[in-house]
């Protein structure tokens, strides 16, 4: 043996594990900065878009909105949610009438669902058609421009110009044009409604959310004769009043947040917060468990169930309002036809999918809201595995041997491969043979709201993430709206939805949401699967955490003990 | 290398426009109306015939602009700049320590034919081709950080908690020594370690049986033969061997290490790496195809680089090339 060779050898590997060691592995990150591992980045700063729950996060630390919810703690689930559930209406009034006749909003009430944000007092006409918004002064920009009635009027013209998200949100609010605005003076705009909707509340109060509030001045700097709202600039740009100032973007490594020390409710408690982008979970996994990071987003089931049992760590779970659904396209055949796809639903073992895809952390989803949200049904439980009569209405359908189809997926959900496997099983013993189609995300965008050219697909990336029985119907199961994936169409169903936004009795109203629902359910528009839960790894030390229904992180109410 | 770079440019912008997906759909969202996607077209010049396109795409790259990146909103150059001295770091450790370490277990496995290293290093050759490099630096990632907890989190190139070094030539271990920054130079070093390993791992394999196999094909030469027999010592004759078998050792490292620089997407993904590697597969995800037709050029001009380098190489070390010349 050449002892000489091994001693340079083992030189070189104790040389090798001495610099690898060099650094402590276990050094603690500084209590006032707050690291994030995710699955990716923001795709863009554009609030007027709705991109991803990674752009939502990073919207709502550089923007505020009118308003904000309350957070409220859920004892059942030991994390603090949004107080969606105080929302029927969710803003009740101090006693008698402001000087114009209008009821002003008390926000100590424990029956409002909502406290100020960028708006400071809120007057609401006894007929709940027009809201009066004082704006709350010396509130500055990141680039030191004070909030005036002109930022909002300019901001909600420019949710109109864009055509995105925001324009939906404010629709389904009963706001479709500028002419129902008034700007009363430099801090006070009013908004009339020729409906009494309080959706329009909902709406406006998310944190940072798609209706957050633009600096206007900095905004018209940048635009131009082609691009008059600034949309190329807002796409990586932000000039907003929220808490943190995007300070490093590195597309595809981070972004870090510096906390504003002029920000109008004071300097949060986290300095800085850094998102990384660390595309392996098994790395996020093993940066959460290793103390490299404080929160871990987008781990799978498995890795949930690690993290558990690792010290120092922990799982923060909510039923959220993620939606997994396996949508037919009722435009192509056999999928036109309802017996073929109540059949479908009944090839499918919800139980299975809910123990081995979700590891048992993922809940039955009840139908087209979750159950997170006032009002949600359950309609959808009426469909469970039944071989049989999943057999006898392909058989009243014309397909008594079945048929053949395509079973897309997003190649880049690690789930949704296991259930689309699970349903080719499922599906094939009565005679429905499904070929399994994976394809990028890019591409599975373009078909999902372009080409719509899927036959049946998992999807599992969806969401209403506003509370409201009409919102989550008016996104997805409405002729023409943009998430109507299915191409369904029943014009009982559009009728409600219209009614429902105008009615004024809440009993009414509650039965016409009930009706929607179970209409909706029972002609299959989507096969509703599972509510897939709210899931975040966190270090025991990190605290404040809310669960938003756009299931987002919102780092700016945490902090480190 | 002109025509080489036309060729491919013109490859990669025909097979961006075919594929499947739409960039503008991307930016705008899964709750994109179609009007919001047609503005984003409009914006990112999309709605240009492909000609135009194909056109505008030429009269910059003259100018050695790249366009914009869709997705960082600034220049496509810029970002391979900022993000290209982070794959040079670890490309250049990975090659140098494969270099250093495996090309003399070569040389000494091939003049000493019974040594235990030749046992070693059958398995190891065996191993190292079949084991993927993402695989690799997972499992080093469980064993080493989550298990023993001795080397840094894969999460990026330094400490996030250690100020970065005045950059210089953006290689943090160099700029740590030019600015003799210790803290920094430490960390930088010890996260350069695991993924460095692990490219020159799976590259070892082949540099250690190029190696054997042409040191050994020399010994058995005649002309080694006939400087035994004329009395030449055993070290001169190694030598004379040696010499000559570097020229194909010399290519293949060159062409591993082109190589090397696909193997780095992989390795700069698992360990959050930040380099150009990382942002390949971040622009091929999200269609951003300013991006994709510069890194694949840019990555093409490399590889021409580096076979002209190879053959300089080759022309220095093997007189009977200079003789021909």
């Amino acid at each position: 043996m050449n002892f000489r060779l091994l001693k340079v050898l083992l030189t070189i590997g104790v040389g090798l594990i001495f610099l690898a060691t060099s650094t402590s592995t276990l050094a603690v990150l500084p209590k006032d900065m707050l690291v994030i591992a995710d699955s990716s980045l923001a795709i863009n700063l554009e609030y007027d878009f709705s991109g991803s729950t990674q752009t939502a996060t990073a919207i709502s630390l550089l923007y505020d909105g009118l308003l904000d919810w309350k957070i409220v703690y859920n004892e059942e689930y030991g994390v603090s949610e949004a107080a969606y559930r105080l929302a029927t209406p969710g803003a009740h009034f101090k006693p008698g009438k402001t000087p114009r006749g209008f009821y002003e909003v008390d926000w100590e009430s424990p029956k409002t669902a909502f406290r100020p944000s960028l708006c400071e007092r809120l007057e609401i006409s006894p007929d709940w058609k027009t809201y009066v918004f004082h704006l709350r002064r010396g509130a500055k920009s990141n680039y030191g421009n004070e909030l005036t009635a002109e930022d909002v009027r300019y901001t909600w013209e420019r949710n109109f110009y864009m055509h995105g998200y925001a324009e939906y949100k404010n629709t389904a609010g009963s706001f479709y044009g500028m002419d129902q605005v008034k700007v009363l003076d430099k801090y006070t705009i009013q908004l009339t409604l020729p409906e009494p909707n309080t959706q329009i509340l909902y709406n406006r109060a998310e944190t940072g959310g798609i209706t957050s509030i633009a600096d206007s001045i900095e905004l018209k700097k940048h635009a131009t004769e082609n691009d008059p709202y600034a949309a190329k600039w807002v796409l990586k740009n932000a000039a907003g009043f929220g808490p943190y100032e995007l300070v490093e973007w590195e597309s595809g490594n981070q972004m870090v947040f510096v906390a504003r020390e002029d920000y109008y409710r004071g300097k949060p408690r986290l300095s800085k917060i850094v998102i990384k982008e660390v595309p392996t979970s098994a790395n996020r996994l093993a940066l959460l468990i290793g103390g490299a990071v404080d929160i871990a987003r987008d781990l799978t089931p498995k890795e949930r169930e690690m993290v558990k049992s690792a010290p120092g760590c922990q799982i923060l779970s909510h039923p959220g309002s993620l939606m997994t659904a396996i949508i037919t396209n009722l435009k192509m055949k056999p999928f036109d036809d309802i017996r073929v796809r109540k059949a479908m639903a009944y090839l499918i073992s919800y139980e299975d999918i809910l123990e081995t895809v979700y590891l048992g952390t993922a809940t039955r989803l009840g139908g087209p809201v979750a159950d997170i949200f006032p009002s949600a049904t359950h309609y959808a439980f009426q469909f469970d595995l039944d071989y049989e009569k999943a057999k006898e209405l392909l058989a009243e359908a014309g397909y008594p041997d079945g048929f053949e189809s395509t079973l897309f997926y997003d190649l880049t959900q690690p789930l949704s491969e296991r259930l689309a496997i699970l349903l080719r099983s499922s599906a094939a013993k009565a005679g429905v043979k499904l070929k399994l189609e994976k394809i990028p995300s890019a591409q599975f965008l373009e078909k999902l709201t372009g080409t719509k050219d899927m036959p049946i697909f998992v999807n599992e990336r969806d969401m209403p993430w506003e509370l409201g029985v009409q919102f989550a119907i008016g996104l997805y199961h409405i002729e023409g709206a943009f998430g109507n994936f299915s191409n369904y169409y029943n014009p009982r169903v559009d009728q409600l939805w219209r009614e429902i936004k105008r009615e004024e009795d809440p009993v009414k109203k509650a039965k016409m949401e009930d009706e929607i629902q179970k209409i909706v359910v029972d002609e299959v528009s989507w096969i509703f699967l599972a509510q897939q839960g709210w899931h975040v790894g966190v270090r025991d030390y990190v605290k404040g955490l809310v669960m938003y229904g756009d299931n987002a992180l919102r780092p700016q109410f945490a902090w480190k003990e | 290398m002109v025509f080489v770079v036309l060729g491919i440019s013109l490859f990669t912008f025909a097979i961006l426009h075919l594929i499947p997906g739409d960039p503008a759909r991307v930016v705008a969202g899964p709750a994109g109306t179609e009007e919001a996607v047609a503005r984003v077209r409009e914006l990112m010049g999309l709605e240009d015939p492909l000609h135009i396109q194909l056109y505008n795409f030429y009269s910059r790259l003259i100018r050695f602009d790249f366009g914009e990146s869709w997705f960082s909103g600034k220049s496509v150059l810029q970002d391979i700049l900022t993000r290209l001295p982070a794959t040079v770091e670890l490309l250049l450790s990975g090659f140098l320590f494969a270099v250093i370490v495996f090309v003399p277990l070569g040389i000494f496995t091939a003049f000493n034919p019974r040594s235990w290293t030749n046992k070693i290093n059958r398995a190891y050759g065996l191993i190292a081709g079949s084991i993927p490099d993402f695989w690799l630096g997972l499992m080093l990632i469980l064993i080493f950080y989550v298990i023993f907890r001795i080397v840094p989190p894969p999460l990026g190139r330094i400490d996030i908690a250690t100020s970065v070094p005045l950059k210089i030539t953006g290689l943090l271990v160099i700029d740590s020594l030019l600015t003799w920054k210790t803290e920094a130079l430490f960390s930088a070093i010890s996260y350069l370690v695991l993924p460095s390993f692990c490219l020159a791992f799976v590259m070892g394999g082949p540099i250690i049986k190029m190696t054997i196999s042409s040191i050994r094909s020399l010994l058995d030469s005649s002309f080694i033969e006939y400087a035994k027999i004329l009395g030449l010592k055993e070290k001169t004759r190694r030598m004379y061997a040696l010499k000559n078998a570097a020229p194909p050792i010399v290519t293949l490292i060159g062409v591993l290490f082109n190589y090397m620089i696909s193997g780095a997407v992989m390795i700069e993904t698992v360990f959050s790496w930040g380099g150009l590697g990382q942002y390949a597969v971040q622009a091929i995800i999200n269609k951003d195809y300013n991006t994709i037709q510069a890194i694949i050029i840019f990555m093409a001009v490399v590889a021409s680089l580096i076979y002209l380098l190879i053959d300089i190489a080759y022309f220095l070390i093997d007189p009977r090339v200079q003789e021909v010349k």
